[in-house]
């Protein structure tokens, strides 16, 4: 495996997944993964070779997919006769869930 | 009120005999939280719990007796992990980011027990999305261990194991991915229990690690476990993963529980260096007690242990980072001030996300290394490649016994802040509860003793998949064999 730069490996997998780290937040976090890389190494010690990857517990054996009818289902209202999902948002436009714009 | 009057029999007969009706429980208990100092209630659901109590005095009133047949958990006063969402009430995983979210919808396990007449008390605290071993990884505070306050009760379940440790409430839901149920429990002195992956809906629990993730029953005996779990058990149709099989019934029924010519498998990886010896011995005698009551212990070999908890720390973080990718602040969450004025999406994004506590980050960063583009095989795959080997070797001891028997955690409860600046140390406190979640074993917590500092020690028991009766119906003869 190539050596990694922990400063870079945080900072590339924060942009990823929208997080803002700050310079100290980095460095710790960078000192820690690095800890932890360290000691996930020892699954390279493990002979793998022909095992399947298991990714669920009964990925292998269980029964089939339990399926349910593909139904539409009217939205609840609340006493305003609005949407009751809609309260739970920051804000509300139109009915509808405000956000920053997304296209331009 | 000590605990023991918070098992579900003696609060059924002080119902009986008019000693006590649901709404009068209720305020005590309700008056009790509110003079606490654990901090393991984050939000106290007073006006509903008591409307809920109020309903049952009437039924209670009018049928003369407890009505066992239509409401199996009639009048139980329970608090329910901050992980499970209630239509109405808060729900913030112990979160920034979800302080102020009111769920439209009920968890399938909470309505369940609901409708059986559990009476709500609130939501508890616990480590921010589950994340963390000891409590200290909440937002709004750790949360203090029943009876010694300057130590933690164990986690993520932590508000859960001391709410039924200091009788807050007659029991609790905790949830497990990791250990989250059976390590509170261990270090609190309480029963706590992780069905098989898929006996209990996962709809309304937040997701940490979905192929992981398990709800459970904690309370002060295997019995309430079971009588908890045999509500709470059972297809749903909103969560594909529950399985499409009868659900468990009757699990403490009577005769089950014998012991006799139960073959109890110890793994020698389970009892190795790093054990404490108190912790060890406390477990031997819990041994030597089940061989007195009929059992035969047999060894196994569980070769992979070691390799559990790297396995995990993939696994599981990478499923994090995923699930925990919806809280964009689009449609519920924390919207700052800040992050109104903010006319980019992305700028946007990373605003609202900064409510994340540190632990979280942590994870949701190694798991998207995990998966990113040229490590997904050394890691991910591989682990999962690891996970088999783990689940292989359980197969295997069970062909040899009927349940496992070990430590849950190798020390009891540590003091606050002793270990949080060292997150690998923490890590490792769950060896001995992370092969369960990845082979989706069900397994429990049930006091077996204390240390020379009177803190608390359990014993894990695990079972095959789908044994919870046999688990339960065992732990509970061995309770009830116990001298208390």
């Amino acid at each position: 495996m190539p050596v990694l730069d922990h400063i870079k490996l945080v900072s590339k997998a924060a942009e990823l997944a929208r997080l803002q780290l700050t310079e100290d937040e980095v460095s710790k976090f960078s000192d820690q993964i690095h800890d932890v890389l360290g000691y996930l190494a020892k699954l390279g010690n493990v002979d793998v070779e022909g095992v399947e990857p298991l990714t669920h517990p009964w990925a292998d054996q269980i029964l089939e997919t339990p399926l349910r009818p593909d139904r539409v289902i009217e939205p609840v209202l609340n006493a305003d006769q609005e949407p009751k999902i809609l309260e739970t948002a920051a804000e509300v436009v139109d009915q509808g869930f405000k956000v920053p714009q997304v296209v331009g | 009120m000590d605990a023991s009057s918070l098992q579900f029999n003696e609060i059924w007969s002080n119902y009986d005999q008019k000693k006590s009706k649901p709404s009068e429980l209720a305020r005590a208990l309700l008056s009790k939280i509110k003079a606490s100092q654990h901090g393991a209630f984050l939000t106290v659901c007073e006006d509903r719990a008591m409307e809920q109590a109020k309903r049952l005095d009437q039924i209670l009133e009018k049928e003369g007796k407890v009505p066992r047949e239509k409401f199996p958990l009639f009048g139980i006063p329970m608090g329910i992990k901050d992980a499970l969402t209630i239509e109405g009430v808060r729900t913030t995983c112990a979160s920034k980011i979800l302080e102020n979210y009111v769920p439209p919808y009920t968890a399938t396990s909470v309505k369940r027990l609901e409708d059986a007449g559990v009476i709500t008390l609130g939501k508890l605290n616990m480590d921010e999305f589950a994340m963390g071993g000891s409590n200290e990884n909440s937002a709004f505070g750790p949360v203090k261990h029943p009876t010694h306050l300057d130590r933690v009760p164990g986690g993520s379940s932590g508000g859960s194991a001391t709410a039924v440790g200091a009788g807050l409430c007659a029991a609790a839901l905790g949830s497990d991915t990791g250990g989250s149920i059976r390590l509170p429990a261990h270090f609190s002195g309480i029963t706590g229990m992780k069905p098989t992956y898929g006996t209990v809906s996962r709809f309304g629990l937040v997701a940490f690690a979905s192929s992981l993730d398990q709800v459970g029953p904690m309370a002060h005996s295997a019995e309430d476990c079971a009588r908890i779990l045999e509500v709470m058990a059972g297809h749903d149709p909103l969560d594909s993963t529950s399985l499409n099989q009868k659900a468990p019934k009757n699990l403490c029924g009577t005769g089950s529980g014998s012991l006799k010519g139960l073959r109890i498998g110890i793994p020698k990886q389970y009892f190795s260096k790093g054990i404490s010896s108190e912790v060890s011995q406390s477990v031997q005698a819990a041994i030597q007690k089940f061989e007195s009551l009929g059992a035969v212990q047999v060894p196994v070999d569980l070769p992979h242990t070691e390799y559990a908890v790297a396995v995990y720390y993939v696994v599981a973080v990478c499923e994090a980072s995923s699930n925990l990718a919806r809280f964009d602040g689009i449609r519920y969450g924390v919207r700052s001030d800040r992050a109104r004025e903010l006319s980019d999406l992305d700028a946007y994004y990373r605003e609202v996300r900064s409510l994340f506590g540190a632990e979280v980050k942590r994870r949701i960063i190694l798991g998207t290394f995990a998966l990113s583009s040229g490590y997904y095989d050394a890691y991910y795959k591989r682990a999962c490649q690891v996970r088999r080997l783990i689940r292989d070797d359980f197969t295997n001891a069970f062909q040899e016994c009927d349940l496992i028997l070990g430590p849950v955690s190798p020390g009891t409860a540590f003091k606050l802040g002793e270990k949080i600046s060292d997150p690998l140390t923490m890590y490792l406190n769950d060896i001995l509860t992370i092969p369960v979640n990845l082979a989706g074993l069900p397994a429990l917590s049930v006091p077996c003793g204390k240390d020379s500092q009177g803190l608390p020690i359990g014993l894990q028991m695990i079972a095959a998949p789908f044994q919870d009766e046999r688990l339960l119906a065992t732990a509970d003869a061995f309770q009830k064999g116990m001298p208390s």
